[in-house]
């Protein structure tokens, strides 16, 4: 079933000039259409500024697109009313790059898995407590560790945090927007697998947005590829591809082994 | 092989707590170390301590810093000017951050050249320019006039290696140069390394976390952990027989 239909998504910013004075409109997304299916991990990958995170935003209902319409489980994200919007709201959810700058800092990390639930759901004390200790379990976090705040936490455990916090209302969508980048090596692995495993526990579904190609590949069954803000092509299972924006993506794509230097360099 | 920097036996202390463990390590004239750890291992922490730019809570206990035979750690000030920024040069992992914002890129080069040389506007200019086309930024001329907010984080990237190319340093302290830039920037810069050590034969020591970088690039790799340089070899046998179990783990969190 289809999950989410996005639908020529069009987005432009109007360049200031001078004071008060609005210039030219830069088109940062073009005739944006695809759409997913439940339980399935769509990649989205491309340059920096490339349009990603924008896109990102839009389903995430965080901006509004100059032009085109979203649907997410049938209903249009940018027509509907609030009280529609706030139920579609926890189905969707969101884990961004920098984890430390999700959080508010003054908050420990059991007030802030705590409050999904105050704002969704009319759990008593004792259940709200009970849950938090579920969603640390859930991304393998010790209960000892709620009472801590996200400075006391490494990068790794703030993005579980993240991911912890995203998965709280039971959400059928999360949008990762680059959210293994600033992660170290072992841990992006750890992530990873972290994310595979709820994937299939909860039936979630996926956007993965990323830069990197590789890793994109490794986490999802479809990659689209942006350039200029527009969908280039889409990487099917098989892998093959022929856009340029593709091909030096692939490119860019640093070797596992120090022998296979010189044969990367070479196209295909 | 020419032995440019050593570092011996230096143990870095906050308080009481050792931050680096006695770290023993060598790099050689035209040859890229790579030093690979996780975040926290200390990687930053021992650039710090060879450049002495350490936080003022901490401070070194033991060791030398050998640079061309001379330890760093005993020399005057006024003498580490001259080698900070002229022979030793550091490129930071986070370019937006490292740049003056009110100055422009030109005003950047002339600051840099001034500290190091007498030079005439025009000559810092001509400088300037010849550095930038080396490093593939398009239209130098107009660069220079830009600031720094003006130019995405891996053309910053680029202009801070510039910078360094301009006063022809022998040894780039590099710390996590590729971190912050998405993976086509990450290649162009990653090549870019790679030509300055082949044509002005500098010395490179690369700290990174990403294995791909050090597949890349490395001719040596060192391995911390918590501290410690716990296993250092050519970075062929440290791909193909790992020694430390904590080196074999790293190895295994590759992708594929």
């Amino acid at each position: 079933m289809t999950l989410l239909d996005v639908k020529n998504i069009d987005m432009h910013y109007a360049q200031r000039t001078a004071l008060f004075q609005r210039g030219a409109k830069i088109p940062i997304l073009q005739k944006v259409t695809f759409s997913l299916q439940e339980g399935e991990c769509l990649g989205i990958v491309g340059q920096s500024g490339s349009g990603k995170s924008t896109l990102g935003r839009i389903i995430l209902g965080i901006e509004r697109p100059t032009n085109g319409e979203i649907f997410f489980q049938g209903i249009n994200l940018y027509e509907s009313t609030s009280k529609h919007i706030k139920i579609i709201r926890r189905d969707l959810q969101a884990v961004f790059q920098n984890s430390y700058h999700s959080f508010n800092p003054k908050q420990t990390i059991f007030e802030i898995l705590e409050e999904p639930f105050l704002n969704f759901e009319h759990f008593s004390k004792l259940e709200r407590r009970q849950k938090v200790r579920e969603l640390l379990d859930c991304v393998e976090l010790e209960w000892a560790m709620a009472q801590n705040y996200p400075s006391q936490l490494s990068g790794g455990q703030q993005q579980r945090v993240n991911i912890a916090r995203a998965l709280a209302l039971k959400p059928k969508l999360i949008v990762l927007d680059e959210a293994i980048s600033s992660l170290d090596m072992i841990l992006q692995k750890t992530i990873i697998e972290l994310l595979q495993s709820l994937q299939k526990e909860l039936q979630l579904s996926y956007i993965f947005i990323s830069h990197d190609l590789q890793a994109t590949r490794f986490m999802s069954d479809r990659i689209l590829v942006m350039q200029h803000g527009q969908l280039v092509e889409e990487i099917g299972k098989d892998g093959t591809y022929q856009h340029p924006a593709s091909q030096e993506l692939h490119n860019a794509i640093l070797p596992s082994h120090p022998r296979e230097r010189k044969k990367k360099d070479r196209p295909n | 092989m020419e032995k440019v920097l050593e570092v011996k036996d230096l143990t870095v202390k906050i308080g009481e707590k050792n931050i680096l463990t006695s770290i023993n390590l060598t790099a050689y004239k035209g040859r890229v170390l790579g030093i690979i750890g996780e975040s926290g291992s200390g990687k930053s922490m021992l650039c710090h301590a060879i450049m002495q730019t350490l936080p003022s809570v901490a401070h070194v206990s033991q060791g030398e810093v050998l640079y061309l035979q001379e330890n760093l750690l005993n020399v005057s000030a006024a003498k580490w000017r001259a080698y900070r920024g002229r022979h030793l040069s550091m490129i930071l992992q986070n370019p937006s951050a490292a740049f003056d914002r009110i100055q422009t890129i030109e005003g950047h080069f002339r600051e840099t050249l001034k500290a190091h040389f007498k030079l005439t506007k025009k000559e810092m200019r001509q400088i300037a320019l010849d550095a930038l086309k080396k490093v593939h930024l398009p239209y130098p001329e107009q660069l220079l006039s830009y600031y720094p907010f003006q130019l995405s984080g891996g053309m910053l990237q680029r202009v801070m290696i510039a910078l360094s190319l301009a006063i022809q340093a022998s040894l780039y302290i590099a710390d996590e140069p590729t971190t912050a830039l998405d993976t086509i920037n990450q290649k162009q810069v990653l090549t870019l390394f790679n030509q300055i050590r082949s044509e002005t034969d500098a010395t490179i020591l690369l700290v990174t976390h990403d294995l791909g970088v050090i597949a890349e690039l490395a001719d040596d790799v060192a391995v911390m952990y918590q501290g410690e340089i716990i296993e250092q070899a050519n970075v062929f046998d440290f791909f193909d027989v790992p020694q430390h179990p904590y080196t074999k783990k790293l190895l295994q969190a590759r992708m594929l």
